[in-house]
């Protein structure tokens, strides 16, 4: 054996050769504060796409600009718009982002929006002498219900059967939106059509109030939306529900050696997501919409997903992120006022998205400059006095 | 065939590291230098900052400060990629192996040698040739998953030598091998030497620092307080030079029983049991820890043990059987906390604690539904902390910040950590697995004096070890276990070491029933 191994270590493979850059990239021993790292890339990619954004369209400058102020900070209906858009957009954000604590994907909720307004919908309409006071409180509730009702399937069968919640939770996007639209055209076919796939407006005591700022015209629904943040993040801290989720979403073995029940937990968290999003459906037709129609999401439910994965578990950072997004949507939507094509308003949110994910990576890695030794070292090693045994 | 003379392999040296995270300074400017054809022993309490160095060394850290010579030539490392490159591997306590692939497979993952398409058998050769190459013998085809901790160790030190590593370093190999593994190993290690290579050994274990070493340093507090030949030491200098109040009380622990011992405690009857891949891996089990007994549990890793603590502390159902703990039964782990089983689990990282969340989440895990510190639904940060705090001084935590996280302790502090965690508090039974490992000779013998001072106070302890001293030294009674079945039983006074060997290895022993 000790031949063997003699002759082993001599006929070691030569160290391959290894042209270095004068830059490389390292992994930080320590990534820290990767939200903060990620939301001040969201807004360097704001900044940056916004400042080249009107080389790509005939729009004069001043006008580009002029019309995103407006759209966005500039005025009071366009504050109200930022809200109205970012009332379901953190809900939907709660919803991907607390499954996803547990490695859980929510990729359905734009599904679990629509039902969870369907199932509003349907009560407001059992109930249409209601008094506002009952219809407003029963309507939410129902909402939500009907948002977690949308989960079910997937959870058990990714529980029971392990099958991927991600594509159970998409595919029951088109479900509903085919279900809906069955609703718009047949038994809650309007009245009144004024074009796309709408049901009958809901009864007028069933629509949230507003409130009025200084010219700022919001649905109170936004208080909600803002406060919810700060609700999970502290029950995160100070739960024994929120202890629960943060260690086995760290190590789910350690969770049950702790005594933890990991298949309920994974259950609650999962119709916690279906019960914001249905909420955040249901908010916004009764605050916004008015009534019940195919397009009712607007993507709000895929938006949220992107804006819980570049949060990363941090609820606050959803809220923080979910207002830029806002931002984006209604300053990009005033784009469309002064002609500029809408492909730019996307092409802006990708790139600010894509800067998000750099942010990322910046907060996991790092960037160094070699010193020259690096190539040296390389040259060095590879005349290492061992090589002098390889002569047979 | 070429004879590789003395010095042909390659030096490593380390001058003037420094590593600091944060305020803390984990390695401060030292130089060191390790010699090729020598084992050299890298000795140090917990915490000393022995792990931190070799990183640096290895690529997995980059040093504040200082400088890493191969051969006499300056290097930089960005990546342990870079420092395999340059010839030095480390082999981790914690293996980077895929359970899932075999031997071969495990050992063409980042090879140069190989294309993108080569056959199973081409696998399959080369990894026994590779085996050949450097004396060290593995099954191929085997699925590294079912393989022994130690043979694991080998795959892995096969790994990053034919990678090219001509420095190896092992941290601390040993703490989770027999001693017969550790001693094949050791064997190993020398033939490896005597051909040229360096070798670095971190270990607590001093006796084998001894045996093995050509040269031991030593570290505390980050800096390098002894260099030596090993002529020049011996096992109380050493220990001297790694703690600065070494000395003020013999740290053996009483064996010797005071109060005898009480009624049944912790009953496990007729347990059958599959492991993970269906296969029976308990066979009607039975067994019973009284108040004021430590009961030793020795086995060859994978004769059961992986199950039986599982199901003790009820994370793991049986196909049929009982466990209970003083007539309660356990079937989960509610009822097990419940009952007050503390539980040192063998996988400290993967299963006992979690290395991304804080100290003071980690303190709590066992106890977090506990009146101290939670009311209702509510946790009680501050009581929660508290409670670390306290905990943490009990053991002798490196840091009194229970904000840290677990990731961030030395190896043996997390140990430290775990098994304080497991013994305090009100309880009724403890199973402890491996409860020292990696652990300095101190604080080894802290944890041993407290699984004594539990006996003392009336818990019933299993103890399953594969440090047959240690079982040897602290146990009552000694069970063998064997293919998931218990082949002898021995009270401390009168136990073997030959017969338990021999038993641990399947033979039938003459005098047993
Ligand atoms: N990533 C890190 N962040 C912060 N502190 C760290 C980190 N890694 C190590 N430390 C600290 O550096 C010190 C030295 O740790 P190191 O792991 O090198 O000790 P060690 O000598 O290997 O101890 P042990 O014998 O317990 O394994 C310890 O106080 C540890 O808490
Ligand atoms: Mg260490």
């Amino acid at each position: 054996m000790k031949e063997s191994l003699i002759d082993a270590v001599a006929v070691l493979p030569p160290t391959p050769k290894r042209s270095f850059s004068p830059w490389r990239i390292e992994r930080r021993p320590d990534p820290e504060r990767i939200s903060l790292y990620r939301i001040s890339a969201v807004l360097l990619g704001l900044a940056v796409s916004l400042v080249v954004a009107p080389f790509f369209t005939s729009t004069p400058p001043a006008e580009f600009y002029g019309a995103i102020w407006s759209g966005t900070f500039g005025s009071p209906l366009g504050m109200s718009n930022v809200l109205t858009i970012a009332t379901p957009l953190i809900l939907a954000g709660l919803a991907a982002s607390i499954p996803y604590r547990l490695g859980l994907w929510n990729v359905g909720i734009d599904g679990q929006m629509l039902m969870g307004a369907w199932t509003a919908t349907a009560v407001a309409f059992a109930m249409p002498q209601a008094p506002g006071f009952l219809m407003i409180p029963t309507m939410m509730i129902a909402g939500m219900i009907g948002g977690a009702l949308w989960i079910i399937i997937p959870t058990f069968a990714r529980l029971v059967l392990g099958v991927s919640e991600v594509i159970t939770t998409f595919l029951l996007n088109f479900v509903a939106v085919g279900w809906v639209a069955y609703w718009c055209t047949g038994p809650w076919y309007p009245k009144s059509s004024a074009g796309g796939v709408r049901a009958e407006p809901i009864p007028i005591q069933g629509e949230i109030g507003k409130m009025d700022i200084q010219g700022i015209v919001v649905t109170w629904g936004i208080l909600i939306s803002i406060a919810l943040p700060f609700v999970f993040w502290a029950a995160f801290r100070f739960t024994r529900w929120g202890y629960e989720v943060t260690m086995i979403g760290d190590n789910h073995r350690a969770g049950r050696y702790g005594g933890m029940n990991v298949r309920r937990l994974l259950v609650t968290s999962m119709l916690m997501g279906g019960l914001l999003a249905g909420f955040g459906g249901t908010i916004y037709m009764m605050g916004t919409s008015g009534q019940l129609s195919t397009s009712l999401t607007n993507n709000t439910g895929f938006n949220g997903l992107v804006i819980a994965v570049l949060a990363g578990s941090n609820e606050l950072a959803v809220l923080a992120l979910a207002f830029i997004y806002s931002l984006l949507l209604a300053g990009g939507g005033s784009l469309g006022i002064v002609g500029v094509d809408s492909d730019l308003v996307f092409a802006i949110i990708g790139i600010t998205l894509i800067f998000g994910s750099f942010g990322e990576a910046y907060a996991r890695l790092r960037l160094v400059r070699t010193k020259s030794a690096g190539a040296r070292s390389d040259s060095k090693v590879k005349e290492a006095p061992w090589t002098i045994n390889s002569s047979h | 065939m070429t004879v590789v003379t003395d010095g042909a392999g390659v030096s490593l040296e380390l001058n003037g590291i420094v590593k600091r995270f944060g305020d803390l300074t984990a390695v401060s400017s030292f130089d060191i230098s390790f010699a090729p054809g020598q084992v050299h022993a890298l000795l140090g309490e917990n915490g000393a900052g022995k792990s931190t160095l070799m990183n640096v060394a290895a690529g997995f850290l980059t040093p504040d400060v200082g400088e890493i010579a191969v051969g006499g030539q300056q290097v930089r490392f960005g990546s342990p990629k870079d420092a395999i490159d340059a010839g030095i591997g480390m082999v981790h306590q914690h293996f980077s192996l895929v359970e899932q692939f075999t031997v071969a497979q495990n050992l063409a993952i980042g090879a140069r040698d190989i294309g993108r398409l080569t056959s199973t058998k081409e696998l399959n050769t080369r990894a026994l040739e590779i085996g050949e190459r450097y004396g060290l013998k593995v099954s191929p085809s085997k699925v590294v998953g079912s393989l022994s901790v130690g043979e694991k160790q080998r795959v892995e030190i096969l790994r990053t030598l034919s990678r090219g590593a001509r420095v190896l370093i092992l941290d601390e190999p040993t703490a989770v091998l027999t001693p017969e593994e550790s001693e094949q190993l050791c064997v190993n290690l020398r033939s490896m030497a005597g051909a040229g290579a360096t070798i670095i050994f971190i270990s607590h274990k001093l006796n084998e620092v001894l045996s093995v070493a050509d040269h031991v340093s030593v570290m505390r507090g980050g800096a390098l307080v002894d260099s030596l030949e090993r002529r020049e030491c011996n096992l109380q200098s050493l220990a001297k030079s790694m703690f600065d109040d070494f000395g003020t009380a013999d740290e053996r622990p009483r064996t010797q029983s005071a109060t005898s011992i009480g009624e049944e405690v912790l009953v496990v009857r007729g347990i059958q049991a599959r492991d993970e891949r269906g296969a029976v891996a308990l066979k009607g089990l039975s067994l019973s820890v009284h108040a004021h007994e430590i009961v030793g549990l020795v086995g060859v890793a994978g004769n059961g043990q992986q199950e039986l603590e599982q199901i003790v502390a009820g994370i793991r159902k049986p196909d049929s059987g009982t466990v209970s703990i003083h007539g309660t039964q356990v079937g989960n782990v509610q009822d097990a906390l419940k009952a007050g089983l503390g539980y040192i689990p063998e996988d400290r990282r993967g299963t006992g604690l979690v290395p991304a969340q804080p100290i003071w989440l980690n303190s709590i895990l066992r106890i977090y539904k506990d009146d101290l510190v939670s009311k209702g639904l509510i946790i009680k940060t501050g009581k929660a902390k508290k409670y670390a705090r306290d905990l943490a001084e009990s053991v002798n935590l490196s840091t009194n910040d229970v904000t840290t996280l677990v990731q961030h302790l030395s190896g043996g502090n997390a140990q430290k950590l775990l098994a304080g965690r497991e013994l305090s508090g009100d309880k009724s039974a403890v199973v402890a697995v491996n409860s020292t490992q990696g652990l300095d000779v101190k604080a080894a013998a802290a944890v041993r004096e407290r699984l004594i001072q539990a006996r003392e106070d009336g818990l019933a302890v299993l103890l399953i070890s594969a440090d047959l001293d240690e079982v040897v030294l602290l146990s009552d009674r000694i069970v063998v276990l064997y293919e998931g079945s218990v082949v002898g039983e021995f009270a401390a006074e009168d136990a073997d070491l030959d017969e338990i060997g021999r038993l641990m290895g399947g033979e039938t022993s003459n005098g047993n029933s």
